[in-house]
């Protein structure tokens, strides 16, 4: 695949890579016959955007090999992309040529300056395979328009802290207003709540009353993809739990944030169930998870650290059927099916993944029952998270350990450090000088005595 | 207790807007106090108070209304965090037309506000901020007293804000105490002291307001970081200013924007060697 983007455009891809490394870390670029798309999916699961470019966004592209299609696509860290586009682009950059071979290492930027320099960047590819998402955006129950500056008015009145709001939308007006879940300290936080009226919004579709709770910091990123573009962001929505999809169009890109919201059913049951992770993430999309398993909210740091210990604590109350709610990655969600189902359930499960963890996948293939454990094993300790609740995944997490065969602790140095000289082979206590100088007498019984 | 307020005018919004961000930029915590003419911000370092800021209710609020826990009083002081006030306040300059301040009780006590902001539309949007307080008992209420200070030694003119800054800026990297001293023909002089360079900056032609000095310099010298903190009150464009120095005990900083608001700021005097 090769394209070459040139003048405004140039500065709308990166602002489509920031806003994509603001959400995920690891960036999917998946060329498709006529368009090119960049996909990412955040920690957590909880959110999902693709951003496609169509033919004519580029001022030349070319898919070329039919053939070889299965092999164009790749995995990269946003990191490195973001490199490429870093301080001001748009008044020198002339074009930006992208290339990806198949089968190979690199994903190949070349930025063309005006003043005849000319940058290559290659950026490592760290996997051959994609992810897609499956969402429904047309014809969902509500349906809202509206302009990104009016959005922002409104979100500006948010702290910058508050990690997820809810919107409550009405026949005759929306309320925004920080969600608070029962366990937060209400002292701790402002509550907020915004209501504007349905003129706001250029369009208003409302089936039925609807309240969802999603993620503050991934409709910042896109808000602001928006506002550069000043194009109308359409919210797609159905009911809480239900993913909502976030959809901002021009002429030649699209770009869809699919972000997982509250599910009130599970809510209050997935509060004891947090997990600890770096990244506090909120939620789990549930897409088709089974009915009454679903989202968290993994909200603040402190309260999950709490939980956490409690839910330990309290292990053998938890319900077994539990887990699957604190399921970090698509296998955990349905760790209890086989493995093939595995990968359908989840709709962020990557679609090449069998291939791409092939090792811990074959495995899976000849001992369907330990292979979903290691899998979670490896995914866990790649994510440094511990999740557990249910005395059942705590004697799995024991399991884990053993499979995952953690290297042995390292010794003690200090011991060896103090008198180590005493240890050597050529030591020879003879040579110190005064070896044989008494100090101290042996003390004798009869001294004793006396 | 009940205390509610309007605000609709820009300029008071905006001053509002200012202070409140101000208070935030010096602490975690505010107090503010509220009587019947007057809407006081004040800041304690630590544990002792340093900055009262107060606002003529007359100038910033319609339909002002403050009752204290019994009829007999009319004060009510309350703690919150400063930085959520500031936050939530961070709009009236930009978008709000008018603002209405009230005390609420939901599950806690809240100071709530109501804020109207302009649309695109013909309604009008409405944005409501609830921010957790602490009422102070009353028994505790003496600790928020200004601190009563008979006569200053000297009393000078402030230079402005924009020199003081850079001057403090990076004296502040020199030395963690900042010498100051006015004397009685109008010069203002800060010194701070490193290993390596003592470094003065003079400021002259300064109008001396009151001197009841015996020498002619009084100096104080006091905490360099708690002086710079001050100068965040640029912010609210004060009309004027002064500093008031007891000898060794007490540097007092005093701005006033026109009559409506004032900010008192006492920084003690640390020992000096």
């Amino acid at each position: 695949m090769k394209c070459v983007v040139s003048g405004i455009n140039i500065k709308i891809l990166a602002r489509a890579i920031q806003m994509l490394s603001k959400i995920g870390e690891e960036m999917f670029v998946q060329p498709q016959e006529d368009c090119l798309s960049f996909r990412t999916v955040n920690s957590s699961n909880s959110a999902f955007v693709d951003i496609t470019f169509q033919e004519n966004y580029f001022s030349y592209y070319a898919y070329e090999d039919l053939e070889e299609s299965d092999s164009l696509k790749c995995k990269i860290l946003i990191r490195s992309a973001l490199a490429v586009f870093k301080g001001n682009l748009d008044k020198q950059v002339e074009s930006c040529h992208i290339q990806l071979d198949p089968n190979s290492e690199q994903l190949t930027f070349v930025l063309k300056y005006r003043n005849s320099i000319i940058k290559t960047h290659l950026l490592p590819i760290l996997d051959c395979e994609t992810i897609k998402a499956n969402y429904k955006k047309d014809g969902t129950a509500n349906h809202l328009r509206i302009q990104p500056r009016v959005m922002n008015d409104v979100v500006q009145n948010f702290q910058q802290s508050l990690l997820e709001i809810t919107l409550e939308v009405l026949q005759e007006k929306v309320l925004i207003r920080n969600y608070i879940d029962e366990s937060s300290n209400v002292s701790n936080e402002t509550r907020t709540q915004c209501n504007f009226s349905v003129g706001e919004f250029d369009e208003y579709n409302i089936e039925s009353d609807t309240i969802i709770t999603f993620c503050l910091k991934e409709l910042r990123a896109i808000l602001s993809l928006a506002d550069i573009l000043s194009q109308p962001i359409d919210i797609h929505f159905e009911r809480p739990g239900r993913p909502v999809v976030f959809v901002c169009k021009s002429g030649s890109m699209e770009s869809n944030l699919v972000l997982a919201t509250l599910n009130p059913d599970t809510e209050s049951a997935s509060q004891s169930t947090t997990s600890t992770r770096q990244n506090p993430a909120p939620k789990k999309v549930t897409k088709r998870a089974p009915r009454g398993k679903g989202i968290k909210s993994l909200g603040k740091k402190s309260y999950t650290n709490s939980a956490h210990s409690r839910a330990m604590e309290s292990a053998d109350m938890e319900s077994p059927g539990r887990i699957s709610d604190v399921s970090d990655l698509p296998t955990q969600n349905n760790r209890r099916k086989s493995v093939t189902d595995v990968s359908k359930a989840d709709p962020f499960t990557p679609r090449s993944s069998r291939e791409s963890t092939s090792v811990l996948r074959l495995e899976a293939a000849e001992h369907p029952a330990s292979s979903e454990r290691t899998n979670l094993a490896s995914s866990l300790m790649k994510r440094k998270s511990i999740d557990q609740d249910g005395d059942e995944s705590s004697r799995d997490m024991d399991n884990d350990d053993l499979v995952q065969n953690s290297p042995p602790r390292p010794k003690s140095k200090k011991a060896k450090l103090i008198f180590q000289k005493c240890f050597q082979k050529t030591f020879d206590p003879n040579n110190l000088p005064g070896h044989s100088n008494v100090e101290v007498e042996d003390s004798s019984e009869s001294s004793e005595n006396d | 207790m009940k205390f509610k307020c309007k605000m609709t005018d820009t300029g008071s919004l905006r001053d509002f807007s200012n202070v409140a961000t101000t208070v935030a930029r010096m602490s975690k915590q505010c107090v503010i106090r509220l009587t019947r003419n007057f809407f006081f911000f004040n800041i304690a370092d630590d544990t002792t108070p340093m900055v009262w800021a107060r606002l003529d209710q007359n100038h910033f609020f319609v339909d002002y209304m403050v009752h204290g826990k019994t009829d007999d009083i009319h004060e009510i002081y309350m703690e919150l965090n400063s930085a959520m006030l500031a936050k939530s306040v961070s709009t009236f300059k930009a978008a709000a037309r008018s603002v209405k301040i009230r005390l609420t009780n939901k599950q806690q006590p809240c100071l709530t506000f109501e804020i109207e902001m302009s649309s695109i539309s013909a309604e009008s949007r409405m944005c409501v901020h609830d921010i957790p307080i602490t009422i102070i008992p009353q028994k505790k209420w003496p600790e928020f007293n200004q601190p009563h200070i008979e006569k200053f030694e000297i009393s000078v003119e402030m230079p402005q804000f924009k020199n003081l800054r850079s001057v403090l800026e990076r004296m502040k990297n020199m030395s963690p105490v900042l010498t100051i001293s006015v004397d009685t023909n109008g010069v203002l002089a800060l010194k701070a002291d490193a290993d390596s360079a003592t470094v003065s900056v003079h400021f002259p032609n300064l109008t001396v307001l009151e001197c009841d000095a015996e020498d002619e310099t009084v100096s104080a010298s006091v905490d360099i970081k708690k002086f710079h903190a001050f100068v965040a009150w640029d912010a609210v464009h004060p009309t004027s200013m002064n500093c008031n120095i007891i000898s060794d005990k007490v540097v007092n900083i005093n701005l006033t924007l026109d009559d409506y608001m004032q900010i008192k700021y006492y920084i003690p005097a640390v020992e000096c060697n």
